[in-house]
């Protein structure tokens, strides 16, 4: 329960700290990059409304919950490494990025599960 | 440059991140890790903006080796604004189109077998009625009042407002010796 409650924190924080930078960046007449930093609070929205989908389904089985949100965090990010992968065969530089954003903070996101949860788990 | 290349260009401009770059560019040509260490960007981010300062045409690469390098593309900078800004519009041809079908729907509307059916009130359309009546008249000429009379008669009945409308507007010269069509300036 301690964990869910870290893991639910650990979202909140980063979504705050994106949407933090992203004004700065934007203010500071940086829009791509303040986009980029929107494109990760997306990323972190979305797993943060997975673990409350992992709370509501498996209920206090911790181990299930892990379960739940690591397949999810397979399968969701698929399409993105489908589009990256496609990105670097035509050389888009710009697209590859883009994919690369979602997927490094879908890799960032797992590695906190599996800090949070263990791996033993 | 075209228009819509200026726009991407100038699109592409509007960023700090990107301004850096050229900034940096401007000085030496560089490779992608090079820009990114003294930019304090990631070479992802540099890469980034780097296809969209290659798609605005600011920035060439070239291979050196083992790197892949940029460099500024000074002509396009060398373009001045103010070449840009006289550039024809690609809207030109376009609006000119928009401005003769509007011209040719006002005179399906007021002329009905070569004659007027009224005087437009807005002036803007009276214009467009006044330089048709304008037509009939020849360049080069002298007309005496009695003349442009008749002439406008075969318009219309109120000859008089014509004709004083299109001295007013600068499409039918008056002194002394008569009435002449006025040449377009330009």
């Amino acid at each position: 329960m301690k964990e869910q409650c870290k893991f639910e924190q650990y979202f909140e924080e980063q979504i705050e700290a994106c949407e933090w930078r992203g004004k700065l960046l934007i203010a500071d007449d940086r829009m791509d990059e303040g986009n980029f930093e929107r494109i990760k609070a997306n990323v972190y929205e979305i797993f943060r409304t997975i673990l409350s989908a992992a709370d509501r389904v498996c209920g206090e089985d911790v181990l299930a919950k892990k379960r739940f949100f690591l397949e999810k965090a397979e399968q969701i990010p698929a399409s993105w490494r489908t589009s990256y992968e496609m990105a670097r065969q035509h050389e888009d530089d710009e697209k590859m990025h883009l994919e690369s954003i979602k997927l490094d903070t879908v890799r960032e996101i797992k590695d906190m599960c599996m800090r949070l949860w263990g791996e033993s788990t | 440059m075209k228009e819509t290349e200026a726009i991407g260009l100038f699109k592409c401009l509007a960023d700090k991140s990107r301004l850096q770059i050229l900034k940096s560019l401007a000085v030496e040509d560089m490779y992608v890790e090079r820009l990114a260490e003294r930019l304090d960007l990631t070479p992802s981010t540099i890469s980034f903006h780097l296809k969209k300062l290659s798609e605005a045409g600011a920035v060439t690469a070239y291979k050196n080796q083992y790197y892949m390098m940029y460099s500024l593309n000074k002509e396009i900078f060398q373009t001045s604004i103010l070449d840009i800004l006289r550039q024809e519009s690609d809207e030109a041809q376009k609006q000119a189109q928009r401005d003769a079908d509007y011209r040719q729907r006002v005179i399906d509307a007021f002329f009905e077998y070569g004659k007027l059916r009224s005087i437009p009130t807005q002036l803007k359309k009276e214009r467009i009625i006044l330089e048709v009546i304008a037509e009939a008249f020849e360049f080069d000429r002298i007309y005496s009042e009695r003349e442009v009379n008749v002439m406008i008669a075969d318009f219309h009945d109120d000859f008089c407002t014509i004709r004083r409308d299109m001295v007013g507007e600068g499409l039918l010269g008056r002194d002394s010796t008569g009435y002449w069509r006025v040449k377009k300036n330009g």
